[in-house]
């Protein structure tokens, strides 16, 4: 495919074809001319409808329509036409489904009359080959083009205007008046915080009577912390931001640290440029910032497949699929997916194209983890902590401190010679452990086998259990020791009886000469995180002592009784497993010590360290063994090695509580970056090993290894056709409700051309030329004219131009999902702006979540994380937050670029009863009683301006006080009901009001 | 015509009437065949009628989540039999990728009997004894081929044809193709039972890239219903009959200033979703059942059983919904231990489906509903001839196994009694007619009056089908 001209894609265009009837005056008015008829038309036709088939050398009936020669030449069945023939011609007779062949395109919607009068107009005015060696217009570089003047003077604002009003005036439409202040300055903060504005915001700018008051009020708004939230939502669909992995177990992962990332790029209007290469290849750069490395997240976001049984290798494969579509989609607005079967169908893209970008992304490291044998290998890429920079300085700070505990411990221990001495004499006479040998008694039916060494192995019923070991003291007792020992008999080869060879021994008793005593200062060399050695003297089965995951090393537990045993005693040790949740885990194999050594610090000496001062002299390396000991043991340095534990523990606390981010790592190498093409696509068919590059038809970089940062730098080169458009059609797309080019998903050739095609060309070099300033194009574009329209519709134009892409009005679209939430609760007076940090889950309805072996559940936040905004709802891909779901919100599962705006019941039942939206209505029924209004009216009027920003007109207020009327009425009545709402039954059916204004289409809407 | 475009086209032309649910298809339909307008193929806004006279109207899909075995239930295998426990022979391994089987495994005779039942002469096995009550009304496919052998991407690909989530799902094509016959309640409801949620998640039954108005909603067993559709506390329906007159009220001021056609469709869809306060409740009230039914269903009133779901699929058939999908997730037996083994737990899985399945088919008989629907059993693939064995298990379970599996059709025109399909003496392959799943579709496609081949959608350029490239109309399973 490489080696064929590019020009063979590039004939097509189809700028200004389908909105050319939007200049005629009459939505009927597409073109049917006969004398303008150009072969790019009929190209076009062909690449939308037939080259699906009819492509390349092995097209369908042997007729490919991909160029100018194969049309001519026609195909199995001969010639398609003979020049000003189009009634005998074989081309039309298929088109139209005559002579009892198949209707073309077969298994698709026929043409319609248009294109087929296109077919037969181009043939008979002499089927002119023409424009051929024109490439479609996406993939040329923008050009700057003039501003264009307008008859109409002084509507301009800024240069945006003078394309839209151009277009406008050849189509004989008029701009429509400017929007009020109110309906502009909820537009503005909707648009650029995505929340509604405060009324002291409102009032500010009613009042602001001079001429730069909308631009102090964009100013401020850019400005808003919030600005970054509202943008990194769109961002956060493409990127597939999400809080689980996706497919079956659907397992949650800790990803926010990336969506922080997004907001605060968006804030700190990082540019473009650097934008896209920080999360493409931010652990390229040299000496990566954390948070450049936390900015490849943004390819970590995709799904993946931890199910059980998965073959890793093709997990990996879809995997890094889906980054090479993802980022074509993203950056290029191209559908390179079609590629990974086939050659691109309608663009320029072959099959190795798309193996060769697939090769980019196929270097990333990652680590087998889990069993194989038992189909639970997983392959993961790498997490890093990602510490805020307050939980860096305190990290810094403690672990100063810790260097400076150990200097001060090492320059004493060192200076206190002959203390040290005489400490050592002591431990040489220290008694030594003595291995008991008892009698042994057990419930539940459990056997307790002595071994040759004096140790017990359990076998037998498996289901909670006491072992009593009983014997009589030969000398005074000081302490316990019980020694867990590994067996190849036990399960896993561990010390405990568990599947998984652990166990947890649950409680530990002492009864002495038949009297209990009590047991305590309890010392191990391990234990399982999250249990806790105090648990083996409470009532409680599941807490004590266990050992996963060292099962199968020996552990030893020191207990010590309350008094000294004397010599003589009955001695009754119990050792018990009372566990609900882990009865299995019973003790397997262990043996019990006695010692009669008074001082708790020499019943602990290690058996290397009593070795050394046994002997005569030390070398020094031993001198260093026994040095470090004393310094660890000695009595007289326990204050200091407590503020040693504790800044030890403050560090490893700090430290679990810093927050991973899943980042990309690039394994190194030199050379060019390889991978297989797969045939068909297919995991299992891979083929020839290509070398990793960007597809062919659209440059090439001169790098010997094109790796993700290559990649990144081309994207982002000024002479590349795609970015900056793709970029500012989205921004346009967020303000207008559709981009320039409305197919933002798909700039190809089956895409839309753009309806401004010059102001595309225009705002992608002014977004170029400022250093790719983000906020800079958002501040063009609200500052215009043409976004300042009211968006009020006439009939005339809603007949003309429907879907408003001329913009002879404002916007006016229903808000995304997670945005209607804001408002609700900003209305209410209830939203906790707070920015960023983990998800949280606002109030779900029960049994929402319900996923195949997961024991993931929803976890209700406490307090104000009840109302953060709706971006940081927790967003499970296999079951998102159902409100979202019903407004359209995506779940995260793949890129995507535009989401649906459906108007549907249950989005209406949503906003009526979703406990969340009653709360809200209580909220702002409660705000508005408690805002000191006089009167109910007055009350009404203040809710409803808090959600729409505008006064309410005198019908509205009195349809509203009406209703309060008659709902206040039946309250009284109805007492009962009332209660369940609120406290009296004013409130009640204040209640309703605000649920009525917050149900408004006005209220959801940005108009 | 592109994705805002069309969202625009919808809704513009609901506006000529009160429509039923989501602004489908139906309404199209309903609209444009009243006009006899009759626009042959298919455009991007559904189907404005069906391409060919329909056999059937609804489709309710008894979906197995989890994949139930049919070497246990409908593909008896004396060899298995005769070298039961025996090493599996090399060649049936090589080139194979299983998900938990390593090394060489035992082959595994089914521990249940087989007899052949009714004038179909249908096999059966001893767990499914209701199953013979409607064996001549069946047509029984031994092999179902899937190129998935994952739970997840396995029934993504059952339901939306591709194993990646993404693309709508059967239910959602066919609503978006003909619309909901059902003024007040959704065109694709799906209802839940087992031990959980779909392995695939919500993208089983979610739209795609198609609106979002043809997903499929779950109507709940427990709590409310549909989410949202009960009124809250304080809130008696005069007071919502109130409110909602407010707020169309308020709506109308609006339009009439603006003139946005949305605000249009947003107060007639407040009507509905008021309509649907009744509809849903009176729905779901089983308390009208006569007793006889509620004894041939074996219903639990009142629990989140599959018997329910079954009387639940009859009246929302009745009641016009297109397509209504049963999960009962449960059927994935590994034998790792009693709780997933063939011994134990399938006996447990077979109760709870077989006498609802089994009502449900003759339920609709006897109302004369069978013509017209399509009742569909089965799973995402099906379970190997060899015994797993996962780290020495000495329970008894199979594999995922997507070369060879059974499911049964009944109704809609699907050839009663019939016998589709022959696997080899291990159950492993197929031998005589295999059909993949986009055969599958095509076929339920077909049956509904649609080319499969025809109803498309684009999206990012591209016309997508149900069906992608492949797929074939299995005439032999039609009457």
């Amino acid at each position: 495919m490489a080696k064929r001209p590019f020009s063979r894609y590039g004939f097509l265009s189809l700028a200004g074809l389908p909105y050319a009837f939007l200049l005629f005056g009459s939505s009927q008015a597409m073109p049917t001319q006969t004398s303008k008829t150009s072969f790019a038309d009929v190209a076009g036709i062909f690449k939308a409808h037939c080259n699906s088939c009819h492509t390349g050398e092995n097209s369908a009936a042997g007729l490919d329509l991909s160029n100018p020669e194969g049309i001519l030449k026609g195909g199995a069945s001969g010639k398609l036409f003979a020049v000003g023939k189009s009634k005998t011609s074989l081309l039309m007779e298929r088109v139209l489904g005559h002579g009892g062949m198949p209707r073309m395109p077969m298994g698709f919607a026929p043409l319609s009359k248009e294109q087929e009068n296109i077919l037969t107009s181009w043939i008979d005015s002499g089927a002119k080959i023409d424009a051929l060696t024109k490439t479609h217009w996406a993939y040329v570089a923008p050009k700057q083009h003039p501003i264009p003047t307008t008859k109409l003077q002084g509507w301009t604002k800024n240069q945006v205007d003078n394309f839209i009003l151009n277009r406008l005036e050849q189509g004989k439409l008029k701009p429509s008046p400017e929007a009020t202040k109110e309906t502009l300055i909820r537009r503005l903060t909707l648009d650029l915080t995505g929340l509604p504005p405060t009324l002291k915001e409102v009032d500010a700018f009613l009042a602001d009577k001079s001429p730069n008051a909308y631009e102090k009020v964009v100013d401020r708004l850019l400005a808003s912390k919030h600005f970054g939230e509202r943008q990194a939502m769109g961002w956060l669909d493409l990127a597939r931001y999400a809080d689980t992995d996706g497919y079956e177990k659907d397992l949650g992962r800790v990803a926010w640290k990336y969506r922080d990332w997004v907001i605060q790029a968006f804030n700190r209007n990082l540019p473009y440029d650097q934008f896209t290469i920080e999360q493409l290849a931010g652990d390229l750069l040299p000496k990566p910032t954390l948070d450049q490395m936390i900015a490849t997240g943004f390819h970590r976001n995709t799904m993946l497949n931890l199910e059980g049984g998965v073959d890793q290798m093709e997990a990996r494969y879809e995997l890094i699929n889906d980054r090479v579509a993802t980022t074509s989609t993203v950056w290029m607005g191209q559908t390179m997916q079609c590629a990974r079967c086939h050659d691109h169908k309608y663009d320029p893209i072959s099959h190795k194209d798309y193996f060769r970008m697939y090769a980019i992304f196929a270097n990333t490291e990652y680590y087998p983890t889990g069993r194989q044998d038992i189909s639970e290998e997983k392959w993961r890429e790498r997490d890093i902590p990602a510490p805020s920079p307050e939980q860096q300085a305190s990290l810094n700070k403690l672990n100063r401190e810790l260097a400076s505990f150990r200097a001060s411990l090492n320059k004493e221990s060192e200076a206190s010679k002959s203390e040290r001495e005489s400490w050592f004499a002591q431990i040489r006479q220290a008694k030594p452990w003595e291995t008991s040998k008892p009698a042994v008694e057990t419930t539940n039916g459990i056997q307790l086998t002595a071994q040759a060494d004096g140790s017990f192995l359990a076998s037998g019923p498996n289901s909670k259990g006491i072992y009593r070991l009983k014997f009589t003291s030969q000398e005074p007792i000081h302490a316990f020791r019980l020694t867990s020992i590994p067996d190849a008999k036990l399960p896993q080869g561990g010390s405990g009886r568990s599947g998984g060879g652990n166990f947890v021994l649950s409680r530990m008793s002492l009864k002495v000469d038949g009297k209990a005593m009590k047991l305590g200062r309890p010392m191990t060399d391990f234990i399982q995180r999250g249990f806790d050695l105090g648990g083996l003297f409470d009532q409680d089965g599941n807490t004590g002592w266990a050992i996963h995951p060292e099962v199968r090393k020996p552990h030893w537990l020191i207990v010590r009784p309350d008094a000294p045993i004397p010599k003589g005693a009955t001695v009754e040790l119990e050792l018990a497993n009372e566990s609900n949740e882990w009865p299995d885990h019973l003790l397997g194999r262990f043996s019990l010590a006695i010692s009669a050594e008074p001082k708790d610090e020499f019943q602990t000496i290690p058996s290397n360290v009593q070795k050394i001062l046994a002997q005569a002299t030390r070398s020094g390396a031993d001198e260093q063994v026994v040095l470090d000991y004393f310094q660890a043991n000695n009595p007289k340095f326990a204050p200091i090695r407590d503020q040693i534990s504790k800044a030890e523990n403050d560090i490893n606390n700090l430290k679990q509580a810093i927050p991973m981010a899943m980042v990309m790592t690039e394994k190194k190498g030199n050379g060019p970056l390889q991978a297989p093409l797969h045939e068909r696509g297919e995991f299992l068919s891979p083929g020839e090993m290509l070398d990793a590059g960007i597809p062919a038809a659209f440059g090439k970089t001169n790098a010997k290894r094109v790796d993700r940062m290559e990649l990144a730098k081309w994207l982002v080169a000024k002479d590349n056709p795609m970015t900056a458009r793709v970029q500012v059609n989205r921004i346009w797309e967020q303000y207008f409700g559709a981009g320039l080019v409305e197919t933002s998903e798909n700039w190809g050739t089956p895409g839309t051309p753009p309806s401004h095609p010059e102001l595309l060309d225009w705002l992608s070099l002014r977004f170029m030329n400022s250093g790719w300033d983000m906020k800079a194009m958002h501040k063009l574009i609200v500052m215009s004219a043409t976004y300042r329209q009211s968006s009020i519709a006439t009939p005339a134009l809603l007949e003309r131009d429907p879907s408003n892409r001329l913009l002879a009005r404002g916007p006016r679209f229903r808000m995304d999902a997670e945005f209607i939430r804001d408002t609700a609760l900003t209305a209410a007076g209830m939203l906790n702006p707070e920015i960023g940090g983990p998800s949280v889950y606002p109030h779900q309805p029960e049994g929402v979540w319900n996923t195949p072996y997961s024991s993931e559940f929803w976890r209700t936040s406490q307090g104000k994380d009840l109302y953060r905004r709706g971006m940081y709802t927790y967003l499970k891909r296999t079951s998102p937050y159902p409100t979202f779901t019903n407004f359209d919100g995506s779940s995260r599962e793949v890129c995507t670029v535009r989401r649906g705006r459906t108007n549907t019941p249950l989005q209406a039942l949503n906003l009526l009863n979703d406990p969340a939206f009653l709360e809200a209505a209580k909220g702002l029924a409660t705000r508005v009683a408690n805002a000191g209004k006089p009167t109910t009216e007055s009350q009404i009027a203040y809710a409803f301006r808090l959600c729409t920003a505008r006064r309410a007109k005198p019908d509205e207020l009195k349809r509203l006080v009406a209703l309060h009327e008659t709902l206040r009425a039946k309250y009284i009545k109805n007492t009962e009901e009332s209660k369940k709402l609120a406290p009296s039954p004013e409130r009640a059916a204040m209640v309703m009001v605000a649920n009525v204004i917050l149900n408004l289409d006005e209220t959801i809407n940005k108009e | 015509m592109n994705h805002e475009a069309i969202l625009q086209e919808i809704t513009r032309r609901t506006l000529f009437k009160q429509v039923g649910y989501g602004l489908g298809g139906a309404a199209l339909s309903s609209l444009l065949l009243d006009n006899a307008f009759a626009l042959d193929g298919s455009s991007d806004i559904g189907l404005q009628k069906p391409h060919f006279k329909p056999k059937a109207k609804n489709v309710i899909f008894l979906f197995m989540a989890g994949a139930p075995s049919q070497l246990d239930l409908f593909d008896p295998k004396p060899t298995l039999i005769k070298y039961d426990r025996q090493e599996c022979p090399e060649e049936l391994l090589k080139g194979e990728r299983f998900a938990f089987i390593k090394g060489t495994p035992k082959l595994l005779a089914s521990p249940y009997k087989f007899e052949q039942v009714g004038k179909s002469g249908h096999w059966v096995s001893e767990l499914l004894p209701h199953f013979k009550e409607i064996a001549d009304d069946v047509a029984v496919v031994h092999t179902m081929r899937t190129t998935q052998f994952n739970h997840a991407p396995a029934q993504l690909f059952m339901n939306t044809g591709f194993q990646q989530p993404g693309r709508p799902s059967m239910g959602s094509w066919l609503t978006y193709g003909l619309g909901s016959e059902s003024k007040d309640l959704p065109g694709f409801v799906v209802l839940l039972s087992g031990e959980n949620a779909p392995d695939g998640g919500k993208a089983c039954y979610a739209s795609g890239f198609l609106p979002t108005v043809y997903q499929g909603i779950e109507f709940r067993s427990e709590g409310e219903a549909v989410l949202f559709v009960n009124n809250p506390e304080g809130v008696p329906s005069d007071v919502r009959r109130d409110t909602l007159d407010a707020i169309r009220d308020l709506n109308r001021i609006k339009h009439k200033e603006t003139l946005d056609p949305e605000i249009e469709t947003r107060i007639s869809q407040y009507e509905l979703a008021y309509r649907m306060q009744s509809s849903v409740p009176e729905l779901m009230d089983l308390s009208k059942e006569s007793k006889e039914t509620h004894e041939m269903y074996g219903t639990q009133p009142g629990k989140k059983s599959f018997a329910n779901n079954c009387i639940l699929a009859r009246r929302l058939v009745e009641r016009g919904v297109r397509f209504v999908q049963l999960y009962h997730r449960g059927w994935d037996n590994h034998g790792t231990g009693a709780g997933d083994d063939i011994k134990n737990r399938l006996p447990a899985l077979c109760r709870e489906v077989d006498k609802a399945a089994a009502a449900l088919v003759k339920d609709l008989k006897q109302r004369g509903l069978l013509d017209e629907t399509i009742v569909v059993w089965g799973g995402e693939f099906g379970r190997t001839p060899m015994n797993e064995g996962r780290a020495g298990s000495t329970f008894l379970g199979r594999d995922h196994h997507g070369h060879a599996f059974t499911m049964w059709m009944a109704g809609g025109g699907i050839k009663p009694g019939l016998s589709y399909g022959l696997t080899d003496e291990l159950g492993y392959r197929a031998v005589e007619d295999s059909m993949s799943v986009h055969d599958l579709h095509a076929t339920i496609l077909h049956q509904l009056g649609i080319d499969h081949t025809r109803l498309t959608y684009k999206f990012q350029g591209r016309p997508f089908r149900l069906t992608d490239v492949e797929g074939e109309v299995i005439e032999k399973l039609l009457v």
